[in-house]
C-alpha cells in the first residue's frame, strides 16, 4: 500500500465515521432564515388547522374566529414568502427601509456575528451557540418526562443534581445545598403552606410519605 | 362605589396587618428579582401567580403589585454597581450610574436612584388616582359595540408597537387570538378547536400559559446563553447616600420631566418601559445647560432614567386597568394575575371593585418606598446575587415555574403547555414574534367575541351597531390609523430615499 493509498483509506474511514456528525454540523450551521422558515411555517400550518376546522362548525360559532384566522393565515404566507422568496425580500426592502415588512429575525443564538470576520470562526461560533441552544431544549424535555414518570418531588433531587454536577460542572457541597433549598422550598410552599398535592407521575412515586408533616 | 370611600378603604386595608407583611415580602422578592439580570418582574408575577391561588383576591393583586415596584429598584442595584441592567428600563441607569460609582460615587447613585424610583412612582401613581374619576366616567359610557372596537384597536396599537417586525407583530395578535377561541364556549355552547384533546375542552389555561411565554422561554434563553449573570466586578459603595437624596429635592425639573414623560409613555400600550427610560434619559440631555457631562457620571442622568421608569408604571396600570389593554409586559401579566383573582378591567375594577384597585396602586407606592429603603441598606448583598451563575439560577426557576404551573389545577397538561408554550415564546423570541402580543390577545380574544355577540343580539343582526356611537367610530378611526400610519409613514421614507 502506498502512502497516497494510506491517506485515501483513513479519509474514508473518517467520513464514514464522521458522516453523523457532518449532518449535526450542517444542521447546527445552517442559515438561520431556514429556522425561521420553519417556525413560521409551523406557524402557517397551525392556522392553517384553525381555518379548516372552523368549517365543522355552526356559522355564527365560527364568524369571529374566521375573520381572525384568514387575515393572520395569509400574513404567514407573506412572511414565508419574504423568507422564501429574495426577489420579494428585495420587493419589499424597496418598498420601505423601515422595519415594516422585515422578517427581522436575529438568529438562533449566535446570529450576532458581525464582529467575527473569519468564516471559519463565525461558523465555530454559530455552531457552539446553536448547541448550547439544543442542550437548553433538552434539559427542559429531560425534565418535563422525568415528571411525568416519577413525579415532581423524586425529579427535583435528580434533576438538579444531574444539572448541577454534569451540566453546571458545580461542586457538591453546591449541587447538594441548592437542590435541598429547591426541595425545600417546593416542599414547604407548595405542599406544606398552599396543601397542593403534587404530581406522583405515572409510576406513582409517593415521597410524601417520608416527609415528616 | 364612591370613590372617596374606596380611597379609604384601599390605603386603610394597605397598612393593615398582614396586608403590609405581604407588601414588604412582594418589594423582596422584586427587589431580588429585579437586581438578576435577565428575570426581571415579568418573570417574577409569572411565577407569583400561582403561588398566590389560595390568597384572598386583594392581597394577591398587592402582592404581586408590590413585587413589580421591587423590580425597577432592583434592576438600578446592578446597573449601577455592576454595569449590567437588572431589566431592559435600567440600561439608561448605566450611562451615569455606573461612571458615577467608578468615580468613588455609588452610594450617591443610589442614593438618587432611590429617591428618583419612589418619587417617580408617587408622581406616576398621583396622576393614576387623578384620573381615574375622569376614566370612570367615560367607561361607563362604553357598551359592547365600543368594547368591540377597544378590544381591537388594543390589539392593533400592541402588535404594531411591540418590538419585532410589523407582519410578524400583526400575526402574533391573530395567533393569540385564535388561541383564546380553543375549547368551549359558553356563547355558542360548541367546543372549537380543541385539537381532539379533552385537555383542551376548558380552553387555553392563562396562567400556564403566560409561565411558559414569559417564564421557561427565559430561562431556556438564559440556559443557552450560559456564563454568568454578570462579569464585571463591583465597585466599592463610597460616598454619601445622602448627597443624592439631596440631589433630587434640588433639582426638581429634571425629576417632574422625567417623571411625566414616563408616566406618558406607560400610558402608551406596548411602548414598554425602556422607551421611557430612554426618551426621558435623551430629553435630560437636550435640555441640559451641560449636555457634555452625560454618560461621565452625571447626577441628571440617573434622576432622568429612575423616575421614568418607575413613574411609568402608573401610567402602565391607567390602560391596564381602565381598558384591559396592557402597557407593557409586566402589566400584561399582571392583567392576567387580575383575572385569575376574578377581577375584570373596565367596570368591575373601576366601581365594583374600586378599593381593589386603590389598595393595588397604594401597596405599588408603598412598595416602592420599602425598596428605596431596603435597596439602599443591602444593595450591596443584591448586587452579590448577580454573580450566581446562571447555570445555577436557571434550573431552580424551572422547577419552580412547572411546580407553579402544576398546582393551579392540578392537572398534568398545564405543565406540558407551559414546556410546549416555553418553547413556542423561545423561538418567537428568536425570529422577532411578539410574546406580549400573544398573551394581550389570549386575554382579549374572549372579551372581543362576547362584545361582538352581545352587539349583534341587542341590535337583532344589525351589522350597523358597530358604527353608529360616536365613541365607536372614533375608535374605528384610531383602529384605521394605527394600521395604516405605520404603512404611510413607510411609504413616503421609501419614496424620499
Amino acid at each position: 500500500m502506498t502512502n497516497d493509498d494510506a491517506v485515501t483509506a483513513r479519509s474514508d474511514s473518517e467520513g464514514e465515521a464522521g458522516r453523523p456528525y457532518d449532518y449535526v454540523r450542517r444542521l447546527f450551521t445552517a442559515d438561520s432564515d431556514r429556522f425561521d422558515l420553519l417556525f413560521t411555517a409551523s406557524l402557517f400550518v397551525f392556522m392553517g388547522y384553525f381555518i379548516a376546522a372552523s368549517f365543522d362548525l355552526r356559522p355564527e360559532a365560527r364568524l369571529v374566529p374566521l375573520v381572525i384566522a384568514v387575515p393572520t393565515f395569509l400574513i404567514f404566507a407573506l412572511v414565508l414568502l419574504l423568507l422564501v422568496s429574495e426577489r420579494a425580500s428585495a420587493m419589499a426592502t424597496e418598498f420601505s427601509d423601515t422595519h415594516l415588512f422585515g422578517t427581522g429575525q436575529d438568529d438562533l443564538p449566535g446570529g450576532e456575528t458581525e464582529d467575527v470576520d473569519d468564516e471559519t470562526d463565525r461558523e465555530r461560533e454559530l455552531f457552539e451557540r446553536r448547541k448550547q441552544t439544543a442542550i437548553s431544549l433538552t434539559v427542559v424535555f429531560s425534565l418535563l418526562v422525568l415528571v411525568y414518570l416519577i413525579g415532581f418531588l423524586a425529579t427535583i433531587p435528580i434533576f438538579l443534581i444531574a444539572i448541577y454536577r454534569l451540566h453546571a460542572k458545580q461542586s457538591w457541597p453546591v449541587t447538594v445545598g441548592t437542590t435541598l433549598l429547591v426541595w425545600w422550598f417546593v416542599v414547604i410552599v407548595f405542599y406544606g403552606l398552599l396543601g397542593v398535592r403534587l404530581w406522583e407521575g405515572v409510576l406513582e412515586v409517593d415521597v410524601v410519605q417520608y416527609l415528616p408533616f | 362605589m364612591v370613590l372617596s370611600e374606596a380611597l379609604i378603604e384601599g390605603i386603610t386595608f394597605v397598612f393593615s396587618w398582614p396586608a403590609i407583611g405581604f407588601v414588604l415580602l412582594g418589594t423582596i422578592i422584586g427587589l431580588t428579582f429585579g437586581a438578576l439580570p435577565g428575570l426581571g418582574g415579568t418573570v417574577a408575577i409569572a411565577l407569583l401567580i400561582p403561588v398566590t391561588f389560595e390568597f384572598d383576591g386583594r392581597i394577591a393583586m398587592m402582592l404581586l403589585a408590590a413585587s413589580l415596584g421591587g423590580v425597577a429598584f432592583g434592576g438600578s442595584v446592578s446597573a449601577i454597581l455592576i454595569n449590567t441592567p437588572g431589566t431592559g428600563p435600567n440600561a439608561a441607569t448605566i450611562f451615569d450610574g455606573y461612571p458615577m460609582a467608578q468615580q468613588g460615587r455609588a452610594n450617591e447613585a443610589l442614593g438618587i436612584s432611590a429617591t428618583a424610583s419612589a418619587l417617580g412612582s408617587m408622581f406616576g401613581l398621583v396622576i393614576l388616582i387623578v384620573a381615574i374619576p375622569f376614566v370612570r366616567e367615560i367607561i361607563l359610557a362604553f357598551g359592547p359595540p365600543e368594547f368591540f372596537w377597544l378590544a381591537v384597536l388594543g390589539l392593533t396599537v400592541i402588535a404594531l408597537t411591540a418590538q419585532g417586525s410589523f407582519l410578524k407583530g400583526l400575526a402574533s395578535g391573530g395567533f393569540g387570538l385564535m388561541l383564546s377561541f380553543i375549547g368551549f364556549s359558553g356563547l355558542f355552547s360548541t367546543t372549537r378547536y380543541d385539537l381532539g384533546l379533552d385537555y383542551l375542552f376548558d380552553g387555553v389555561p392563562l396562567i400556564p400559559a403566560l409561565i411558559g411565554l414569559f417564564a421557561v422561554s427565559e430561562i431556556i434563553k438564559l440556559t443557552a446563553e450560559g456564563g454568568t449573570i454578570a462579569d464585571t466586578e463591583s465597585s466599592e459603595r463610597t460616598g454619601s447616600v445622602l448627597t443624592g437624596v439631596k440631589y433630587v429635592f434640588t433639582h426638581p425639573r429634571i425629576f417632574v420631566q422625567s417623571a411625566a414623560t414616563g408616566t406618558l409613555i406607560g400610558m402608551i400600550p406596548g411602548s414598554g418601559g425602556t422607551v421611557a427610560t430612554f426618551l426621558s434619559y435623551m430629553q435630560a440631555v437636550q435640555t441640559s445647560n451641560d449636555p457634555e457631562k452625560f454618560g461621565t457620571g452625571e447626577p441628571a442622568g440617573v434622576i432622568a432614567s429612575e423616575a421614568a421608569n418607575d413613574a411609568k408604571d402608573g401610567g402602565a396600570l391607567l390602560p391596564t386597568v381602565v381598558f384591559g389593554i396592557p402597557g407593557s409586559a409586566a402589566m400584561a401579566v399582571l392583567l392576567g394575575g387580575f383575572i385569575f383573582h376574578g377581577f375584570s378591567p373596565g367596570r368591575d375594577l373601576l366601581d365594583r371593585n374600586l378599593h381593589v384597585l386603590f389598595s393595588l396602586i397604594f401597596a405599588l407606592g408603598l412598595s416602592n418606598i420599602f425598596t428605596s429603603v431596603i435597596g439602599i441598606s443591602l444593595a450591596e448583598q443584591l448586587s452579590k446575587l448577580t454573580r450566581i451563575p446562571v447555570k445555577i439560577i436557571t434550573p431552580a426557576v424551572l422547577v419552580i415555574a412547572l411546580v407553579g404551573s402544576y398546582s393551579l389545577s392540578f392537572i398534568w397538561g398545564d405543565v406540558v403547555l407551559a414546556v410546549v408554550l416555553g418553547i413556542v415564546g423561545y423561538f418567537m423570541m428568536v425570529f422577532d414574534y411578539s410574546r406580549v402580543a400573544v398573551v394581550i390577545a389570549i386575554v382579549l380574544g374572549p372579551i372581543m367575541e362576547r362584545a361582538f355577540t352581545q352587539s349583534l343580539q341587542i341590535s337583532s343582526g344589525d351589522y350597523l351597531v358597530f358604527v353608529t356611537n360616536p365613541i365607536s367610530l372614533v375608535l374605528v378611526v384610531l383602529t384605521i390609523l394605527s394600521i395604516s400610519l405605520p404603512i404611510v409613514r413607510a411609504r413616503a421614507k421609501g419614496g424620499s430615499a
